[in-house]
Formats: C-alpha cells, structure tokens, sequence
C-alpha cells in the first residue's frame, strides 16, 4: 500500500472552519492560530474513529463556553438555554461532519465511525472517560483555532499498530 | 409536501428541518426518526412524500432503512444527507433508487439544488 498522505494543518482548520460556518446559526470568525503558547485546560472533548486504508480518530476539543456555542448554533436557541444532552448531541454531530470530511481526504475505502463524546469535565493532562483504549495513537497534525479568545483544537490521531 | 427527517443527532434534524423551511416548500408538513425503527412506525402512519436520512446511525443505518421500507411497499422519494460522501456510497445510495445524496455540511442552496424535481 503507498503511503498515506496526512491532511495538513491548514486542511484540517479549513474543514472545521466550513463546518462551523455551515451548520452553525450566527457562527461569528472561528480564527485560525499559528500556535498556543501554553495547553489550555480543555472541558470538552469529542472523537470519531476512522478505519480502512488509514486508521486513527479525530479528536475536537474545547472549551465548554465554545460547546455551548456550538449546541446553541445548531439548534437555534441561545446558549443558556442549552441542555446538557443537546450539548453531548451538538459537538458530536459537529465531531462527525468534521471528521467525516477528513475521512474523505483518505483513499477509500474508510469508514467512519459513530461519534463519541468523551468528557464533557474539566481534564488537561489526563484523558478523559473513554479514550482509554486510544493510548496507542499518536497525534500527526493539530489545528488550533479561537473564537473570542477561547481554543478549539482539532486533532488527527493515527492508530499504526 | 410531507418530509421525514432521520437522523440520530437531534442537533442535525433540527438543521434540516430548519433548511427545509427557509427554501420555502409549499404546504410542508415534517416529522422526525432518531432511529430506522423509529421511522419505520412513523411512515406506517404518516406516509411521506420524501424521506431524508443520515446513513451511519446506530442498530439500523439509513440504507438498511431504505432498502427495508422499500421491501415494507414505501414507494415515496428518498435521500440521503450524510458525511459518508465516498463514490462508492453515492453508488450504492443511487442503485437503490435514492433521489439525492447530500453531503454535510450544506446549505439550503444546496439542499434546493439536490431537490430539484421533488419540491
């Protein structure tokens, strides 16, 4: 099999950035940042694996103010009426059609799968409840994006064993 | 117009169905399925003109569905709108007799587009 080619840095921003101008009511700028000084302590976290010809999960973190602009965007409410469940349910679809777009850039076959969210707590040097069993995967490309002031950063992770 | 939205994250039936509504189809009546089960009893009692289903959800896939309601006699349109794009899915989906194959993220511009002929 020839190699795979790892979507960019700019690819993966790109994609997130059309994701959230599409699905999200009054998205505002969803910026993209060159680097994070310091690893900000993540509240939300989100993952869609993807096997096939390539195997690995992208992995969506946030802050909980963003998850919650993300919930209240897709469902046309505001923010404080947002609902735990509706939050869980909104960054994993926002998740899915993310990774699913990257998936994409993947020769086939490679399928996708449900999205989990996997914390929805203050963690940042730990993982969270259900991405245990992901220890193996190595990060090969990250983009970090703001929305007023808060980090959104997304993750392709590569599973080689 | 009846329109039966199916897709598991309620987030994603609420996107849809508001996309319905902006490209102003006439008479528009929806409803929604979280699951393939779920839509199976809702068409039983409903019998839409058009389906619209998400492909990868949990026990039953939008597929699976297709081809179950196909067999159950539902002889309405049916579509997809899916982040599963690959050539090989936009196949099958049309070999099934599929009417459209809309990928996410969208907009109701593209959605128009892709129901040019239904609405």
């Amino acid at each position: 099999m020839s190699e795979v080619l790892i979507p960019s840095t700019k690819t993966i921003a790109d994609i997130t950035q059309e994701v959230w101008s599409s699905v999200l009511e009054d998205a505002g700028e969803l910026l993209l940042e060159a680097e994070i000084s310091a690893k900000p302590t993540i509240a939300v976290l989100a993952f869609i694996e993807i096997n096939g010809n390539w195997h690995g999960s992208v992995r969506i973190s946030s802050s909980v103010r963003i998850a919650k602009h993300i919930a209240a965007g897709m469902f046309g409410k505001s923010a404080s009426e947002v609902q735990d469940d509706e939050l869980s349910d909104a960054v994993g679809e926002f998740t899915n059609i993310v990774g699913g777009n990257i998936k994409a850039l993947f020769p086939a076959p490679c399928n996708l799968s449900l999205p989990g969210v996997a914390g929805i707590g203050s963690f940042k040097d730990d993982l969270p409840p259900g991405l245990e069993g992901k220890l193996e995967e190595s990060l090969v490309a990250e983009a970090h994006l703001i929305w007023q002031g808060e980090p959104l950063i997304v993750g392709l992770w590569e599973n080689k064993q | 117009m009846k329109v039966l939205v199916v897709d598991d994250s309620k987030a994603m039936r609420m996107i849809v169905t508001r996309s319905l509504r902006q490209i102003g189809i006439a008479d528009l009546v929806l409803e929604e399925a979280g699951t393939g089960m779920e839509a199976i009893k809702v068409v039983e009692g409903f019998t839409p003109d058009l389906i619209l289903a998400d492909w990868n959800m949990p026990g039953m896939t939008g597929y699976e569905l297709f081809l179950e309601l196909k067999a159950m006699g539902y002889n309405g349109q049916y579509g997809f709108i899916t982040t599963e794009a690959s050539e090989e899915m936009k196949v099958k989906a049309a070999e099934a007799g599929a009417s459209c194959f809309v990928t996410k993220p969208f907009t109701p511009e593209i959605l128009t587009k892709a129901l040019d002929g239904m609405i």
